[in-house]
């Protein structure tokens, strides 16, 4: 058998790295559209206080809202790199895989 | 994979504790590969666990069951190749059972979600229209109710942490509204009503996002690329 660790890695990073940098791209979109109603949001809130149409503890009540409604975006940031890191891990393990059993010259895995 | 395995260490040979030793590695491989093989019956966990204690247990019995001496010329080459099947069943192990770092998808988690959604868009929707709509306590119990489940569903979910903890934010954020919605006196600011569904809204479309990509559609085809080195 021959196996080049070298050649392994480079395939296993071909297929990795393309998919890593397709999510990040995803997420980021997902993050800026959240990000900017969230901020819009809170200009608003301002406007309402400002204007005197809601007092200082109905503003309280809303800026914990959008607080709240950050962390579910992050939380989601966060699920998404999992599943991208995990992505990347089974694609880079379906290389080896291949590469390994070419080499053996049977199924072994 | 087992067979192979049985056919590098026939019983015929498992005579000299070298032998011996070889053939209760040879069984604990075994193991794992049917751990391995049980793996959409059992999940991965528990898989990953029993073989570890497996092959451990082999180590073990098999350092106390053989007195005889090490011999660095003979027993070497038999490690080697027992390392190397050890190693490539490892690798099997991981390449056989895809890698999860977070939960499934789950239908009745994104239904409740949509539905609950659909619910609080109406009563925005009438708070909006028609500003002097009165508190609705049914409501905000409704909301409650549906949250509770649905957490309930999320905490029994294996690896959903996450949407636990979102579906948990959101709870509070509706308890929020409850108390805005009762504070405020009628008829009610548009502008307040507005704020308190986007950010609801924000957080519903989190959850979904999250909840939809966990459907893996986009997940990589494994062995993509192959001719070997």
């Amino acid at each position: 058998m021959s196996l080049d660790v070298q050649g392994l890695i480079t395939q296993m990073l071909a297929v990795a790295v393309p998919l890593l940098k397709k999510d990040a791209v995803d997420a980021e979109s997902f993050a800026k559209i959240e990000f900017t109603k969230i901020a819009q949001t809170i200009v608003a809130i301002g406007e309402l206080v400002a204007t005197k149409q809601i007092n200082q503890q109905q503003s309280v009540l809303l800026l914990n809202m959008q607080k709240l409604a950050s962390q579910n975006v992050l939380l989601t940031l966060q699920g998404l790199g999992l599943l991208a890191v995990e992505a990347a891990i089974n694609a880079a393990l379906g290389v080896v895989k291949t590469a390994v059993n070419t080499a053996i010259g049977f199924v072994l895995l | 994979m087992a067979p192979v395995v049985v056919a590098a260490f026939p019983k015929s040979n498992a005579r000299s504790s070298k032998s011996i030793k070889a053939f209760a590695y040879c069984e604990s491989l075994q193991s794992v590969v049917v751990c391995i093989q049980l793996d959409p019956i059992l999940g991965k966990e528990w898989i990953s666990r029993r073989a570890k204690e497996l092959l451990m247990t082999s180590f073990t019995s098999t350092t106390l069951t053989t007195n005889e001496t090490p011999r660095k010329d003979s027993a070497w080459p038999a490690f080697q190749i027992l390392a190397a099947l050890f190693l490539l069943l490892t690798f099997s192990f991981y390449a056989g059972c895809t890698v999860t770092l977070i939960g499934d998808y789950d239908d009745v988690v994104d239904k409740g979600i949509t539905d609950l959604q659909e619910t609080a868009e109406n009563y925005f929707a009438r708070l909006k229209s028609t500003p002097s709509t009165p508190y609705d306590q049914n409501f905000h119990d409704g909301i409650r109710a549906r949250l509770a489940v649905l957490k309930s569903r999320a905490e029994a979910l294996p690896k959903y942490t996450l949407i636990t903890e979102q579906i948990a934010n959101l709870t509070v954020q509706f308890t929020q509204f409850q108390q805005l919605d009762q504070m405020s006196a009628r008829p009610v600011p548009i502008g307040l009503v507005s704020a308190a569904e986007s950010g609801i809204v924000t957080s519903i479309e989190s959850i979904l996002k999250l909840e939809i990509a966990l459907k893996r559609t986009g997940a990589a085809p494994s062995g993509a690329s192959t001719k070997g080195q």
